[in-house]
């Protein structure tokens, strides 16, 4: 990152892939050029794919999708020719270690969620599938294995779903943090989940079994609420370190009531006792304002998806919500200007910028 | 050797050297059609003891939600991304600890085929490349 008085600048740095922007394309490709003089650098012209993430830019939008990704993936699996399913995850399913099924091929599944794992880049629809088959990597059984099978289904179905980033002009902060009560069924720990948005594009999301068994929902909630201050603290710092001005505090939401006023109120309950440490640590972070803790009804709460299965309905509504989009029609769109595009501008944009650099 | 990856030197007494190999792959286009052949020398990085030969194997890479806040603010703000790529990024990496390696199959030096390469770069497989 370089700032000074106007100039802005980001390089993002992959092990040798790079990406670079900034506001001022002048002093962008004096860094180029001086990036070329020290290494033998290739420059491959504007964005369109990078570890995987394939970038297509629209009308004063990004479009962010993995389909090439899940294309190999789909592959190397043999299921391109598979039925589609339409939610990541059936709602009667209850998954445990042991169910009295057969033990499967234990290093395909390894290798196959490993790379369900690398999809949570543009995929937080799978996100709480892809985790909680990972809490059975060690020792997989065949309904294990079917679920992971459908999972792939689903995503054959939505392979060109990715994240459409709006162009907003204020940049406020929210985070949805929820809890899942009790939801594993081996031990009976609870399921923490947070989604945050910049304005309205999500930016970070997680879905996480918690450590702890938690007595009550609400002891639960606190705690999925203490992981979720502590990612959108690190987010603040994120956008310090990136000289974004953040005009307000940025709002937490949670649905349940008792979570939410433990975390402005100086009681003491006898059974929150043991959960001190989370109890102190969010408290402190909203009374030195850094943060601001708000209820919010169930039924608008964003992360809900991230701690249980859902009907395809209720999953299909909130990912509308998150700015989830199906990008075969921007595909199609991209398509159909790519030949105008190259009426008006007969460079391709790579040797342009070559020819710039030289000069 | 160009590079000044590595010089030729006796072996010191008590050096263990790291042993290499040369890994070879053919590139083909998507009709399989062969694009070219690439060779490439590896280091034996199992060879290799902590604290000896490496100290930190820790290496430095973005989390996927700083990739998503970065495409966002560049959406805010209208900018443009461009992307480049380092060639041979590994071998550009310094060595800050003292590696020696055993000659290269099929190119020692025939007057002093008992010297080992004393690495001045990164090479690949060696423990601490991806940080260098």
């Amino acid at each position: 990152m370089y700032h000074s008085a106007a100039v802005l600048c980001y390089l993002l740095v992959y092990v040798d892939d790079l990406v670079i922007t900034g506001n001022t394309p002048s002093f962008l490709t004096h860094v180029i050029h001086q990036l070329g003089i020290q290494f033998s650098l290739k420059y491959l012209g504007t964005l369109y794919y990078f570890l995987g993430l394939d970038v297509i830019p629209t009308k004063n939008r990004l479009f962010l999708l993995q389909h090439q990704y899940i294309q190999d993936l789909l592959f190397k699996t043999n299921m391109q020719s598979a039925k589609d399913v339409s939610s990541p995850m059936s709602i009667s399913v209850q998954l445990k270690l042991i169910d009295g099924t057969a033990p499967c091929n234990s290093t395909e599944f390894r290798s196959i969620i490993g790379g369900l794992q690398y999809l949570s880049l543009t995929h937080p629809d799978i996100c709480f599938a892809v985790n909680k088959l990972s809490q059975f990597m060690h020792q997989p059984t065949v309904t294990h294995w079917s679920v992971a099978k459908r999972l792939l289904r689903y995503l054959k179905k939505t392979i060109f779903l990715g994240i459409h980033i709006n162009h907003q002009s204020s940049f406020d902060v929210t985070t949805f943090a929820d809890a899942d009560w009790a939801g594993n069924y081996d031990d009976r720990t609870s399921t923490s989940a947070y989604i945050t948005f910049l304005r309205i594009n999500p930016i970070s999301w997680s879905s996480k079994k918690q450590c702890a068994v938690a007595r009550s929902s609400t002891e639960a909630e606190y705690r999925s609420l203490a992981t979720a201050t502590s990612e959108t603290v690190w987010l603040l710092s994120l956008f310090k370190e990136l000289c974004l001005p953040i005009p307000f505090p940025p709002r937490l939401l949670c649905d349940n009531l008792g979570a939410t006023h433990l975390s402005f109120n100086p009681v003491q309950l006898s059974r929150m006792k043991h959960i001190q440490i989370d109890l102190h640590f969010v408290r402190d972070i909203v009374q030195r304002k850094i943060l601001n803790v708000q209820h919010v009804n169930t039924h608008d709460q964003l992360a809900d998806f991230l701690t249980k299965p859902l009907s395809s309905q209720r999953l299909h509504s909130l990912l509308l919500k998150i700015g989830l989009a199906d990008g075969l029609s921007i595909l199609r769109e991209r398509i159909k200007e790519i030949p105008t595009d190259s009426t008006n501008n007969p460079l391709p944009p790579a040797q342009d910028c070559a020819t710039i650099i030289q000069a | 050797m160009r590079h000044g990856t590595w010089e030729l030197v006796p072996p010191p007494p008590d050096c263990q050297a790291v042993g290499c190999k040369w890994v070879f792959r053919v590139k083909r286009h998507p009709n399989g059609s062969i694009t070219q052949f690439k060779a490439r020398l590896v280091a034996k990085g199992y060879h290799q003891w902590p604290g000896l030969d490496y100290s930190e194997t820790f290496s430095p890479v973005m989390k996927p939600a700083t990739i998503r806040t970065v495409h966002t603010i560049v959406v805010m703000q209208g900018w443009s991304l461009w992307q480049l790529d380092v060639n041979n990024a590994f071998l550009h990496g310094n060595l800050h600890e003292t590696v020696y390696m055993s000659q290269p199959l099929g190119f020692q030096d025939t007057t002093t085929p008992h010297h080992v390469c004393r690495l001045n770069k990164a090479i690949y497989v060696l423990k601490q490349v991806p940080r260098a």
